[in-house]
């Protein structure tokens, strides 16, 4: 069952084509990896689905309804949850306030019900230590956990994931997958930006590769690496 | 087991509290103790605390700092004016009715300046302000540019001496400010707290994270709105008079307030309180020197931006370390540079 498509998406800034009528589909409950060279417009099109940017043609559907005209709070109300590749805490509230904006505003639970949650969302992303810190003051790797907190405190029904392992010790990436592994609704569906590959072909099932404005290969993970176009683009072997 | 400085804050709180129901004793008490000039004073006091309160709402928590929130002072007293002696409304009917006169002024006032950012937000809601003054001079029935008295009747419907009258005031202001004072204390541990401080911290991850700003600004707008018309209507009642000049006072609403607020500590609820006694406190003692004080005034809140842009609220946290203010507050100068929208 399908739970988000897009549909001849395509975004421009300015004379810049980042996407060009982009399509492919998400089904409930599926691991998606998106991988690309830097600058292909893989943030992008996270900004696209959470509704941050705009796009110029193309349209996005999501659990049925259309997105076209929906504002950011309206995609987070039906159950788009991400991740900022550059964390954008909310830098003056504690750890756990920002989480309580997510489980209150975008969850719409009580303040009293939010709190019992984002206990146990402190608890299993392994936050406590820091839960009572402004969030300004965190170092990166933390912020990193702190956007993954976030989103996870929204119980979204897709979780949009932009380079959280990046800079990562192969630890702190195990860490992180068991933090992934320990999320306990499988309905959930995630699309998982990330350049670390061994990192993400541990998780997902599904690698959408981006590059020129277009999906390039799209599949199992062992296929889409085996592919000649995606080996040209990483490993620069030429064999167009 | 507590530890020392739990415990030492445990006391610190346990006495203002107890400091606090004190005050509210004598407070409650004063009128048949204190001078009518004392009334008049304290009056002035609570209505100053109160437009404190919510310059302070809509600029140190939600990013809407205004120049011109006189408008709506005067919005009140017009409103007053025309409810109770114009249309001829029982006056306390018609003290109750501002507030809705200043929500509704409110809403237009914001879908004008919406699109306008942070600095010129603030100056669209000063322009909007002596445009309405303007138009207030105007008003046939409302005196013109001279303004008008509130005829006996109305002056005298909260009570017909100057003691019944001023004791009536001193109790409705101080309702009103402590009512702002504590509204502002639960609206920033409510949800909406939540929201007006992430906006305030990261807009696009607040949209992001569910938060309707497109909603919730002018909510918030309008709330204040009224709360300033009904202050606007309590100094009518004591100054009984208005005028364009002196209900939308741009000096008295607006400029003192923002002084008040700035020395007081800007983005606690503590801060407009001890702001506003402060004030109080300067001008009379430098009320022999003339316009002089305002300079005076100036060079304080400037100083205090410099080295304490918290204000004596964080100067107190500071020397105490007693949070009287949720951990943490962003200064009004970049609260304004940090603001975007999408
Ligand atoms: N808001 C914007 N305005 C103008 N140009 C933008 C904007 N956002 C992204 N771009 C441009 O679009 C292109 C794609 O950017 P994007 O951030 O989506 O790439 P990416 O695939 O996430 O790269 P990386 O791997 O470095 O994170 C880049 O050239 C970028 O400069
Ligand atoms: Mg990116």
């Amino acid at each position: 069952m399908t739970l988000l498509a897009i549909t001849g998406l395509t975004k421009r800034f300015g004379g810049l084509l980042v996407f060009d009528q982009l399509s492919f589909s998400l089904g409930r409950g599926e691991r998606l990896g998106v991988v690309g060279p830097n600058g292909a417009g893989k943030s992008t099109l996270f900004n696209l689905i959470s509704g941050v940017v705009a796009p110029n043609s193309g349209s996005i559907s999501f659990d049925g309804s259309d997105l076209k005209r929906s504002d950011a709070w309206t995609r987070c109300h039906l159950g788009i949850g991400r991740t900022f590749q550059i964390p954008k805490p909310f830098g003056d509230m504690t750890v756990f306030e920002n989480l309580m904006v997510a489980a209150t505003y975008g969850r719409g639970l009580s303040m009293r019900a939010a709190r019992a949650h984002c206990d146990d969302v402190i608890a299993q992303t392994r936050l406590s230590a820091k839960a009572a810190r402004p969030a300004g003051s965190l170092m990166l790797a933390d912020l990193k956990r702190l956007e993954l907190a976030r989103a996870l405190a929204l119980k979204p029904k897709l979780l949009l994931l932009d380079e959280i392992a990046g800079g990562l010790t192969t630890a702190e990436c195990d860490e992180l997958l068991s933090i992934l592994d320990s999320i306990q609704d499988q309905a959930i569906s995630v699309i998982w930006i990330e350049h670390v590959v061994a990192a993400l072909t541990r998780y997902v099932t599904r690698i959408l590769v981006l590059a020129q404005g277009r999906a390039i290969a799209d599949g199992s993970p062992s296929s889409v690496f085996a592919d000649p176009k995606v080996r040209t683009l990483y490993l620069g072997e030429d064999d167009a | 087991m507590m530890s020392a400085s739990d415990r030492l804050s445990h006391v610190l709180r346990t006495s203002i509290i107890a400091v606090a129901i004190a005050a509210l004793a004598l407070v409650v008490m004063w009128p048949m103790v204190g001078s009518l000039n004392s009334l008049r004073y304290l009056a002035e006091l609570f209505v100053l605390i109160g437009l404190a309160q919510m310059w302070n709402l809509l600029s140190g928590y939600a990013g809407m700092a205004t120049v011109g929130q006189h408008l709506f002072v005067g919005v009140g007293a017009y409103s007053f004016y025309g409810l109770a002696v114009l249309a001829g409304w029982p006056a306390p009917l018609a003290l109750l009715c501002t507030p809705v006169l200043g929500a509704m002024s409110a809403l237009p006032a914001f879908a004008m300046i919406v699109r306008l950012r942070t600095a010129y937000f603030a100056i669209g809601t000063w322009v909007l302000a002596e445009s309405v003054k303007i138009i207030a001079a105007k008003l046939p029935g409302f005196g013109h540019g001279l303004g008008a008295s509130l005829p006996v009747p109305v002056a005298t419907a909260f009570g017909s001496s100057s003691a019944t009258r001023l004791t009536a005031i001193f109790y409705l202001t101080f309702i009103t400010a402590t009512g702002l004072t504590l509204g502002m204390a639960v609206l920033m541990r409510s949800r909406i707290g939540l929201a007006l401080r992430a906006l305030r911290d990261q807009e696009s991850a607040a949209h992001v994270f569910g938060i309707n700003s497109r909603r919730l600004r002018p909510m918030i707008f309008a709330g204040v709105g009224a709360a300033l018309a009904l202050l606007g209507a309590l100094t009518t009642l004591q100054r009984l008079r208005i005028s364009p000049d002196t209900s939308f006072s741009l000096l008295d609403y607006t400029v003192n307030i923002i002084f008040i607020v700035i020395i007081g500590g800007i983005g606690s609820t503590a801060g407009p309180v001890i702001g506003a006694v402060i004030f109080i406190v300067l001008r009379e003692s430098l009320a022999n020197l003339g316009p002089i004080y305002l300079i005076i005034l100036g060079l304080v809140a400037i100083a205090m931006m410099l080295f304490e842009p918290k204000g004596v609220v964080g100067l107190i946290d500071r020397l105490a370390r007693l949070s009287l203010t949720i951990p943490f507050r962003r200064p009004i100068l970049s609260s304004l540079s940090n603001r975007k929208r999408t």
